[in-house]
């Protein structure tokens, strides 16, 4: 065997020697391939959001040999073949295709482009979100001569779709709706979350599909055996990750396991409430956020808050562990286990927002007196079973931000999901007067007026680029307003306005802004 | 040889004559168990008998002829009721008579055996042989259902005693996790696990919960 390698090598050495003695007189055009680079859709870094309804027209921007310039205008120059999730379904320089006919859940769109001179081949793609027609936008539930109504306001042409629920259910409302929340399944990013209407009705809550408003699942026939408790009527209903937590009207709180969590609805509840130390009744309850695994309970006649594990469906008592800052001498703060307050806002700080880990929320008192006092707080969940509650002491950790004169009993509260120092709230005169309390400065300020009584606060405002309010007032209107940077340090306040709508529909009862997809809430 | 002969042809369903029978409507070798266990609070329990009829129906209701056969029984008295006129109703080929039985606390341990007979009377002939008396078993005790299985045991309800199997009972209003889906099983262990929580917050002075093998709960990896 060696030998024969041998007698290999000597030929090969040979070849070369002589391969090297040739004059290559031939006449060859040795031009060099020109890269093309290509960019589908300006701006959007791979990703194009577009509703289902509308007709998905791609002209990409090409850059070769120096020039760019859209494919429509580069002649017979290139031959263009487009692909959806590797199927053709085009060719030529501009996609136009219908946005209904795409194939898949989220459609990858690829262009091959092909120079016609060398047919030297280059690749680009696209991932297409769906949105359906209403994906997002505006979701507000309304009161009127004793009947509950549900509108959408569509967020970019404020057209208004009234009463949609009466037109898509075949049937009313009926008196009984209280809330409205946007909840998300706990595994699937890219699913659109389904809107919850809290009713208080034996029929129980009822679930809208998240893309076409319809009504998809009632929620008391998820309890075990198909059996609601007698007399049952819910009064919310928060979504964990694997868990989720109902609470009537008696302050009992219902647990239910997901029994897949990629489901908006799955599992059953026990039909027995859970139990929690000392006969306590819950008279509110809030999620932590936006796709939550915290729920915060408050027992309003014990002055006490607990905290809802999604981990394992705990229930446990808030009870200070420690101090941000030096500790504190009882009467500088709020005991979250003893509260000498009442309760009346949570507002969950998006993690990050007041540095470090866990998870951070200012807790929003009313005092005897009738002031208004802020505290902040971090909780940190030690595995489902404890959780570690530490104070904001570094500054005044209790701090009064508004006189009885300013915020009431009829005041609404709104904590910015990305502005973690901002607070909204109603109040002033008829509570006609949106304020902002900045929790870093602790400063108060009228931030806008309106002509009616405030009703509601939500926002749009899951990033930089969605910075508006919407104030529902007393009269039925829905005011637009900006909180953008140069909103927030405008001189003028008449400047903050956007837009008012009047759906007629009634007074506002709770409005939510429908931010569609899960994976915008992270 | 004749008398003989004669006592045979009294089984006999004698299907071309004017006579009614009346029967159990299950057969006799079917014995109907019940236990007050299975349902939670319940002091007296209901026992429907089934009899049916082979003969003409009548518009008027007619009295049907049972009795405790006290040889073949051993619930002492008043642990039990029969009523007192038992009757096929009008126009009815079956019905529904009540046997009432009363719970008491030897029921815990013991097994009441009651045979219930037909005879005959002016109204009826009793029927087929094979049908013509039922035993019913009555008492108030558990044992371990066959759904209790180590999956039941590891992840969710811990080792079986018949003190926890009456107390889940109790606590969920369900004997029977035969068909019950996971999710479904999970939920059934929290309302349990709740229930003893309740239990041992509101007792005073010792565990309530505990029997021979100690102190019930839930298994230690339910969660």
């Amino acid at each position: 065997m060696k030998k024969f390698i041998n007698i290999v090598s000597a030929g090969a050495a040979a070849l070369l020697a002589l391969s090297s003695c040739f004059d290559d007189k031939g006449n060859y055009d040795y031009e060099e391939v020109i890269p093309v680079s290509i960019d589908m859709a300006v701006g959007n870094n791979g990703f194009l959001s577009i509703k289902f309804s509308e007709q998905l027209i791609i002209d990409p921007l090409l850059t070769f040999g120096g020039k760019t310039m859209n494919a429509s205008q580069t002649g017979d120059t290139f031959s263009f073949i487009w692909y959806c999730n590797n199927v053709e379904i085009a060719s030529g320089p501009v996609l136009d295709y219908p946005v209904k006919d795409l194939s898949g859940a989220r459609p990858y769109i690829k262009l091959k482009v092909i120079t016609n001179r060398d047919e030297s081949t280059f690749l680009a793609g696209l991932t297409i979100d769906l949105i359906a027609e209403y994906q997002t936008g505006w979701v507000i539930l309304t009161k009127k001569d004793g009947k509950s109504y549900l509108s959408y306001i569509n967020p970019d042409t404020y057209e208004v779709y009234a009463d949609f629920y009466t037109q898509l259910a075949g049937e009313e409302l009926g008196p009984d709706a209280q809330l409205i929340e946007e909840h998300w399944s706990f595994s699937g990013l890219t699913a659109t979350g389904n809107i919850q209407v809290v009713m208080s009705n034996p029929e129980g809550n009822i679930d809208l599909n998240g893309q076409d408003l319809t009504p998809m699942y009632y929620t008391n026939s998820y309890f075990i055996g198909n059996e609601p408790p007698a007399g049952f009527l819910p009064a919310n209903e928060i979504y964990l990750w694997n868990f989720s937590y109902l609470l009537d009207t008696d302050g009992n709180l219902y647990l239910r396991k997901y029994a897949t969590p990629a489901l908006l609805q799955s599992g059953v509840y026990a039909s027995t409430p859970i139990h929690i130390p000392g006969g306590v009744k819950i008279d509110r309850a809030w999620s932590g956020g936006l796709r939550p695994n915290v729920a915060i309970f408050y027992d309003k006649d014990n002055g006490a808050l607990y905290y809802g594990s999604g981990s394992n469906g705990a229930v446990i008592p808030l009870r200070i562990t420690g101090w941000m800052g030096p500790p504190l001498a009882p009467g500088a703060y709020t005991d979250p286990a003893d509260m000498d307050k009442e309760l009346v806002y949570v507002a969950y700080i998006a993690a990050g927002g007041m540095g470090g880990g866990g998870m951070f929320y200012a807790l929003v008192y009313k005092a005897p007196d009738g002031s208004y006092h802020r505290q902040r707080i971090m909780l940190s969940d030690q595995g489902g079973y404890a959780v570690q509650v530490m104070v904001d002491s570094g500054a005044n950790p209790d701090f009064q931000f508004a006189g009885s004169g300013i915020a009431h009993d009829a005041s609404v509260f709104l904590q910015s999901f990305r502005t973690a120092d901002h607070l909204f709230f109603s109040g002033g005169s008829d509570n006609r007067s949106l304020y902002l309390f900045e929790h870093t400065a602790k400063r108060t300020s009228l931030y806008y007026t309106f002509e009616s009584p405030i009703r509601t606060i939500s926002q749009n405002h899951i990033n930089s680029a969605h910075t508006l309010l919407m104030v529902g007032l007393e009269n039925g209107e829905f005011h637009f307003i900006g909180i953008a940077y140069d909103d927030i340090v405008a001189a003028d306040p008449a400047t903050r306005f956007r837009k008012k709508v009047e759906p007629g529909q009634g007074v506002p009862v709770s409005t939510l802004y429908k931010n569609g997809f899960g994976y915008t809430q992270m | 040889m004749l008398l003989a002969l004669t006592g045979c042809r009294t089984d006999e369903i004698d299907l071309y004559s004017d006579n009614s029978y009346i029967y159990f409507t299950n057969d006799s070798d079917n014995v109907i168990e019940y236990s007050f266990v299975y349902e939670p609070g319940v002091q007296t329990g209901m026992i429907p008998l089934s009899i049916s009829l082979i003969g003409s129906l009548d518009e008027r209701a007619r009295e049907v002829s049972m009795r405790v056969a006290s040889d073949k029984s051993d619930a002492p008295q008043g642990t039990y009721d029969l009523p007192s006129q038992t009757l096929l109703g009008a126009l009815k080929a079956r019905d529904t008579v009540w046997l009432t039985v009363y719970k008491n606390e030897a029921m815990r341990d013991v097994k009441y055996k009651l045979r219930i007979e037909i005879n005959d009377n002016g109204n009826f002939l009793a029927g087929p042989t094979t049908n013509r008396f039922i035993d019913v078993v009555f008492s108030d005790m558990v044992s371990r259902p066959a759904w209790w299985d180590d999956t039941i045991v590891n992840n969710f309800l811990g080792v079986y005693t018949n003190l926890k199997y009456r107390l889940f009972i109790e606590a969920t209003g369900t004997a029977d996790l035969t068909d019950a889906s996971e999710n479904e099983t999970w939920t059934y262990t929290a309302m349990f696990r709740d229930f003893l929580l309740a239990g041992r917050e509101n007792a005073t002075g010792d565990d309530p919960f505990t029997d021979d093998d100690g102190r019930v709960d839930v298994s230690p990896t339910f969660r």
